[in-house]
């Protein structure tokens, strides 16, 4: 219980939450129950089910306070009935009879702060950034829980958004859940570190990815800071280390370049 | 000529918008260090702060999902959506602002998206695409079309401002306008932009349809086809959706015979054509021509489509 005192949380408070949650996921297990059985005999549109992330998906939902908001697709119901959403509210949704403008599987719920998309194609992690970060801005202390899966996670959008959650420090918490599949396998990616500016360098990486470890991909990482030219030049210093590049051989060698420039320049303009 | 360019009016519509409206954030990738990839928020930063002038990644979907937040935590995004990218940003579009709206009713009241499009000397690979293409048939959308520096600031102005509607505001801005010169700004935003088409020039024998870009061009071979005996008039679009079509019927009403003047392929001019006809076929002397601007003799092919509409 080393946690729950660092959290400052009184032993029998922790004890009411568990036998919360306790209650709220067999509350959620008996409406997945239904759900399916629904949907097997056609009276709804098929529903994902949450299977085992179902108490994933309850405890994120059960942490979140007022003026927090969850987002996630039609799958993540039970962590908005953790949330408060009540049972009528999930079967009006199921049956396409809640408000008029409900989209059977999503639910959207403003004054509870839910937000589960159809079909958003990991834009579902936008929205929770964008959240996020004004909740950073004004310091309000509200969270967003963003629930997602690993096909989210290969999303050219997903992979935009956990960009911008580290630019704009945005107050969103990632529930990753659902069967290991792809980012189990990057992180299992050798990772090899080399400088930018060195050509040399990368050029050796690459030749140890076709001749090393077969059938595992390599992962080199090039990255540099944010200014634009390269902070020394590497490759032309090794040379010189070498003795193989002479003040009056780097001076002819841009010679040449500025001469090839020249005509190709002129060349394109006389056309 | 004395005036303010078209990218200079959308500047000044935005910094007007963030100066009357703290609950406005501008968003989208480069606008807020780089100042756009046409310099249309330059400056903006530095004046209203980082905080409102947001740099993002160069992802539609998710510039638009990142507004989507912003508006569910009460803020006014106004996003740029990169011009390289205007035919999956359409998509991105429908399926992002559209669709939120029609599932959550929060995406209205209001919401702009601004997307750089057409083509332009120099330009990307995508220039030529047409969004309102897409654009024009997605359900709970406003989708507007300027020509002129005057049009695209009251289109903005008149975007954020809850008594001129609640649906999102797309407004498509022509590259190859950007620069263009227009008369002055006046002191107050013209809201029938956002609504209603524009007689841009009189004339008795033909009427050329058009929206952006293709504007000055069917302006400029209206004013060429005078010295071949003809006078052409000339409708600027402005509202793609909703169209106004009773401007434009009207227009054809009076000559008989249109040539729908267009910016791109696979264009949103088919379905121009359709409502004309559908709502002025017994006055047509001659079938709705649709021509499209595809080379650098856009204004020659133009005059030659429309003399054959009348004929020779």
């Amino acid at each position: 219980m080393d946690v729950l005192a660092g959290l400052g949380v009184d032993p029998s408070e922790d004890a009411r939450i568990l036998g919360r949650l306790v209650e709220i996921i067999a509350h959620a297990r008996g409406a997945e129950e239904l759900l399916q059985r629904l949907a097997r005999a056609g009276q709804i549109r098929p529903t994902p089910p949450a299977g085992r992330a179902l108490a994933a998906m309850v405890g994120a939902g059960h942490a979140l306070e007022p003026g927090d908001w969850l987002f996630g697709t039609a799958r993540d119901w039970p962590a908005a009935l953790a949330h408060g959403l009540t049972h009528e509210a999930l079967f009006m949704q199921a049956f396409g009879r809640r408000h008029e403008r409900t989209i059977p599987g999503a639910l959207f719920d403003r004054e509870l702060g839910v937000s589960l998309s159809e079909g958003s194609h990991g834009g579902h992690v936008a929205e929770a950034v964008g959240f996020g970060a004004i909740a950073e801005q004004r310091g309000s202390g509200h969270i967003a829980v963003c629930c997602l899966g690993s096909g989210t996670l290969t999303l050219p959008e997903t992979v935009a958004s956990l960009v911008w959650a580290i630019e704009t420090r945005a107050r969103v918490a990632f529930l990753l859940r659902g069967p290991k599949a792809s980012i189990e396998r990057l992180v299992m990616m050798h990772r090899v570190p080399v400088s930018s500016d060195s050509a040399h360098r990368v050029y050796w990486a690459v030749a140890e990815a076709r001749t090393s470890r077969p059938g595992l991909p390599m992962f080199i990482d090039a990255r540099h800071g944010h200014e634009g030219q390269a902070a020394e030049p590497l490759d032309a210093r090794e040379l010189q280390g070498r003795g193989l590049l002479s003040p009056e051989l780097e001076r002819a060698l841009q010679a040449e370049v500025t001469s090839a420039l020249s005509a190709a320049r002129a060349k394109a303009e006389q056309r | 000529m004395s005036g303010i360019a078209l990218v200079d009016a959308v500047r000044q519509a935005l910094a007007e918008v963030l100066a009357e409206r703290p609950d406005a954030v501008l968003l989208g990738c480069d606008i807020a260090t780089y100042g756009g990839p046409f310099r249309a928020t330059t400056g903006l930063k530095e004046r209203f702060g980082a905080e409102r002038v947001l740099d993002t990644p160069p992802n539609p979907a998710a510039i638009l999902g990142f507004s989507r937040g912003l508006k569910l935590a009460g803020k006014l995004p106004i996003c740029e959506l990169p011009p390289e990218l205007a035919a999956r940003a359409a998509g991105a579009v429908v399926d992002g602002v559209g669709r939120f709206e029609a599932r959550t009713g929060e995406a209205g009241g209001p919401f702009v998206v601004r997307i750089p499009v057409g083509r332009v000397a120099h330009g990307m690979l995508s220039d030529g695409d047409s969004p309102e293409a897409a654009l024009g048939f997605a359900a709970g959308l406003r989708v507007v079309c300027p020509s002129r520096p005057v049009d695209a600031w009251s289109m903005i102005r008149a975007a954020v401002d809850p008594r001129y509607g609640r649906n999102p505001t797309i407004v498509l801005e022509p590259k190859a306008l950007y620069r263009r010169l227009g008369a002055p700004l006046p002191d107050e935003p013209d809201a029938t932009a956002l609504t209603t088409a524009r007689r841009a020039r009189a004339g008795a024998d033909l009427t050329l349809l058009a929206w952006g870009a293709a504007v000055p061009v069917a302006l400029e071979a209206a004013e060429r086809m005078t010295a071949d005996g003809f006078e052409v008039g000339v409708v600027d679009l402005r509202s793609l959706v909703p169209l106004d079509t009773a401007t434009l019927a009207e227009a054809v009403r009076e000559t008989g015979r249109a040539l729908v003047v267009h910016d791109g392929a696979g264009s949103f001019a088919g379905a121009v054509a359709a409502e004309v006809m559908r709502e002025a076929f017994l006055h047509l002397e001659a079938p709705i021509g649709l021509v499209s601007g595809d080379d650098e003799d856009w204004v020659v092919r133009v005059r030659e489509a429309a003399l054959a509409t009348l004929g020779f």
